[in-house]
């Protein structure tokens, strides 16, 4: 096998044997991204110790050979796209490691029973040894490529979880999530993956050991403030939440939550965003911390979602309820024998006098899987129409939401008509996803950067930020460095030449190739 | 003509049940309980001919604690007329079930007997069966499309072969399966409205029926952990496997 003409290429090859991936048809996937164009490289390299991962990294910064690293390639930034790089895979780094108790006991998994059911009944035999005690508190320590709905299979016999819904759980790693602070759908209940972290072990882009790294748990944010908000780093915070800009998260100690002993949600259709917020305030008045999750769908976004799922798509109201927005409020209960379907109705008919025909009311499954539907309907709309898409994740401080999004799908209708906008996303913290599509006759690639410019002039005035949870990458280096305020870019510049001088990791990201030359 | 539908209380379909330390049983406390699956489909099918006018009348009825009543709620939400609530701590085995029920029909001479083909907490799929040998009338079960047509009710099921239509005089016991309707939402307002109407509570003595316990659980386990597969690369390696095993 010739090898890619990487400096490091050779003495790579040497530790990692067969894990250095070097096959065209195995190293495709690693080249094609969820979204935007294809990357291109030679070789994947696929450490399965954390030694390795330090070895990888210490031969490439003696041989100046830039990485690109590879989660559960689901990042949307574009931050793993290869051009020319060998691409770090962490996902051989799967294993769940052990789990303690609030009082300190502890499970260690055994190599033998590290994965799938094996994992999970050796974790449940051990628990079920100790009497099944309460689990409140527990955390559990994991390497960074565990998938999320790999790691809550494993919590879900103690009734704990690891919080991160979101539509791609199955693939996305905890040790990405935790990188990129990623924020799911119940983001206004849990926060991001970043507060979910408890602690972050890895290594710097020079290989030197990183950690322990910690976060801060999640607390209700002030509403002047961003709640989430991917543009800005904590560098407090180390590896989490700096995206893979200054070293590799390898394994994490993740906080666990109650699995709610109930959960209710509702519909409802709202005429704009301000006064979705004043709902929000309302419910949170009245539910506190148990809002789990507050999610807004655009009219069109239900439309898609309609045509997606054709006859077996149910609106659950009455009749045939139309609305400019329409709001997902979902609570919940640790008490089984709570009536919450009954403080869930006293809130939306007594408090928002909303009448009987406006709540949407349905299981809850049936609720969640309009929401988690709709990227998949945007995909579809998308290839329908043929002229691509321009895709938005933004923020602004709570308190600014209503307004802002109000304005910002004004100024889009104003400003391409022609086209169709698909909203959705986390109005309990603020943020929003925004796809903009195009027709054949009218792509969006002859209106992108008038759009993408508008886009961020809309934000930024509202004191937004370009990115609110899915990170900059490559995607948003130009943004990045012209809207990032100079002494903060400052600051992770330092950062990056304390912990990456030669440029390692993810060359492209924040724009370091150009940072770092200036 | 009245109907007479059972509604169970079980675990919801969306929890994942654990076995209790001590192997006696699954873990039911702190735990979301909510209708059977199956019972919701009998509901929704007495509603619908209660829609298209062939029956007058629905009666719930389920046997169990207090907390049997939010089942009956359900049940009066999803257009349950009246609802009966046989009161029984403790657990009920099928064939005093089919006992109390079958006492609740004679009483309440109800033409059909609705109830779901099994219940998902125990899968026994014994207790319409049961109600109909102790009445002596027909029975109709695994339905996946029911008329009822004056005196007699022409129900499909789903059988090996494809589809068997059946005819039955009434008064008889149809159950119902997965596939013939797919219940409304309840609507939030209709759950709460339910929550007022009065429920009619009787007991096994009421009806003449005395508890027993044909069947004893001697122990509950997980199921077996699947064993790890192998990876063949003929067809002639799948067969020699299979015979190894002695399947073929």
């Amino acid at each position: 096998m010739s090898l890619p003409n990487y400096p490091a290429a050779p003495q790579l090859q040497q530790l990692l044997g067969e894990r250095y991936v070097a096959a065209p048809e195995r190293v495709e996937r690693y080249e094609v991204l969820e979204r935007g164009p294809r990357g291109h490289t030679g070789a994947v390299l696929l450490p399965q110790t954390e030694a390795e991962v330090q070895q990888i990294l210490r031969l490439c910064n003696a041989q100046r050979t830039p990485l690109v690293i590879s989660g559960g390639r689901t990042g949307l930034v574009e931050a793993q796209r290869p051009l020319g790089e060998p691409v770090l895979s962490l996902e051989r780094l799967n294993r769940p490691l052990s789990l303690t108790l609030a009082d300190g006991r502890e499970f260690v998994w055994p190599a033998e029973a590290a994965s799938g059911d094996a994992a999970r009944d050796a974790l449940l035999a051990w628990w079920t040894a100790l009497g099944q005690p309460d689990a409140e508190g527990a955390t559990v320590t994991v390497q960074t490529g565990l998938a999320v709905d790999a790691l809550n299979d494993l919590l879900r016999p103690l009734n704990r979880m690891f919080p991160m819904e979101m539509g791609s759980s199955s693939a996305a790693t905890v040790g990405a999530c935790a990188a990129n602070a990623s924020a799911g759908s119940n983001a206004v209940c849990y926060g991001t993956s970043a507060h979910m972290t408890d602690t972050a072990w890895g290594f710097w882009g020079n290989g030197e050991p990183a950690g322990p790294c910690r976060s801060t748990p999640w607390t209700a944010p002030d509403p002047q403030r961003f709640a989430i908000n991917s543009a800005q780093i904590d560098p407090a915070w180390g590896l989490i939440g700096s995206q893979g800009a200054f070293g590799i998260i390898t394994r994490l100690r993740l906080r666990t939550y109650a699995i709610p002993a109930q959960r209710e949600a509702a519909l409802i259709p709202v005429a704009d965003m301000v006064g979705a917020m004043r709902i929000l305030d309302a419910a949170r008045g009245r539910f506190g911390a148990d809002v789990e999750e507050f999610e807004f769908i655009s009219r069109s976004a239900m439309a898609l979602v309609r045509a997606l799922h054709g006859e077996a798509f149910r609106l659950p109201f009455a009749g045939d309820v139309d609305s400019p927005l329409f709001l997902l409020l979902q609570i919940k209960s640790a008490d089984a024998d709570a009536d919450l379907a009954a403080a869930l109705y006293e809130f939306l008919a007594g408090d928002l006098a909303l009448p009987d025909e406006q709540i949407g009311y349905a299981p809850l499954a049936a609720l969640k899987k309009i929401r988690h539907s709709i990227t998949e309907a945007s995909n579809a709309r998308m290839r329908a129409l043929g002229g691509g898409r321009l895709s938005f994740d933004t923020a602004t401080p709570l308190a600014g939401f209503g307004e802002y999004l109000d304005a910002m799908r004004a100024e889009l209708q104003r400003a391409a008509p022609d086209t169709e906008l698909v909203a959705f996303g986390h109005a309990g913290v603020g943020g929003a996803h925004l796809h903009v599509l195009g027709s054949a006759d009218r792509p969006v690639s002859a209106v992108g950067k008038t759009l993408t410019r508008l886009v961020i002039d809309v934000t930024l005035a509202h004191g937004g930020s370009f990115s609110a949870e899915h990170g900059i990458g490559s995607k948003w280096a130009d943004e990045y460095l012209a809207h990032t305020p100079s002494e903060q870019l400052q600051t992770i510049k330092a950062l990056k030449q304390a912990h990456d001088p030669h440029n390692i990791l993810n060359p492209r990201s924040f724009g370091f190739d150009r940072l770092l030359a200036a | 003509m009245k109907a007479l539908v059972s509604v169970k209380r079980v675990v919801d379909y969306n929890v994942r049940v654990q076995v209790k330390s001590d192997g006696s049983g699954v873990i039911t406390e702190g735990v979301k309980h909510s209708m059977n699956p199956f019972d919701e489909i009998a509901m929704e099918e007495a509603v619908r001919l209660k829609e298209k006018g062939k029956l007058t009348e629905i009666v719930a009825i389920t046997i169990g604690g207090a907390k049997n009543e939010e089942t009956l709620r359900s049940a009066l939400a999803f257009g349950a007329d009246r609802a009966i609530h046989i009161k029984e701590e403790g657990d009920v085995q099928p064939l005093t079930a089919a006992r109390a029920f079958a006492a609740a029909l004679k009483k309440e001479g109800a033409q059909v007997f609705f109830a779901g083909k099994q219940a998902i907490d125990d899968d026994a799929n014994q207790t319409g069966q049961m109600v109909a040998a102790l009445l002596d009338i027909a029975q109709a079960t695994f339905a996946s499309k029911v008329e009822l047509d004056g005196g007699k009710a022409v129900v499909t099921r789903e059988v090996d072969a494809g589809l068997e239509t059946l005819e039955v005089d009434l008064p008889a016991v149809i159950t119902t399966d997965l596939r013939l309707n797919e219940p409304r939402y309840l609507k939030l307002p209709d759950i709460m409205k339910a929550k007022k109407k009065p429920i009619e509570t009787v007991t096994f003595a009421d009806l003449g029926v005395e508890k027993g316990a044909a069947l004893t659980i001697s122990k509950t386990s997980a199921p077996p952990k699947r064993s790890k597969g192998i990876m063949v690369k003929t067809v002639d390696e799948l067969v020699s496997a299979l015979k190894s095993k002695g399947l073929v």
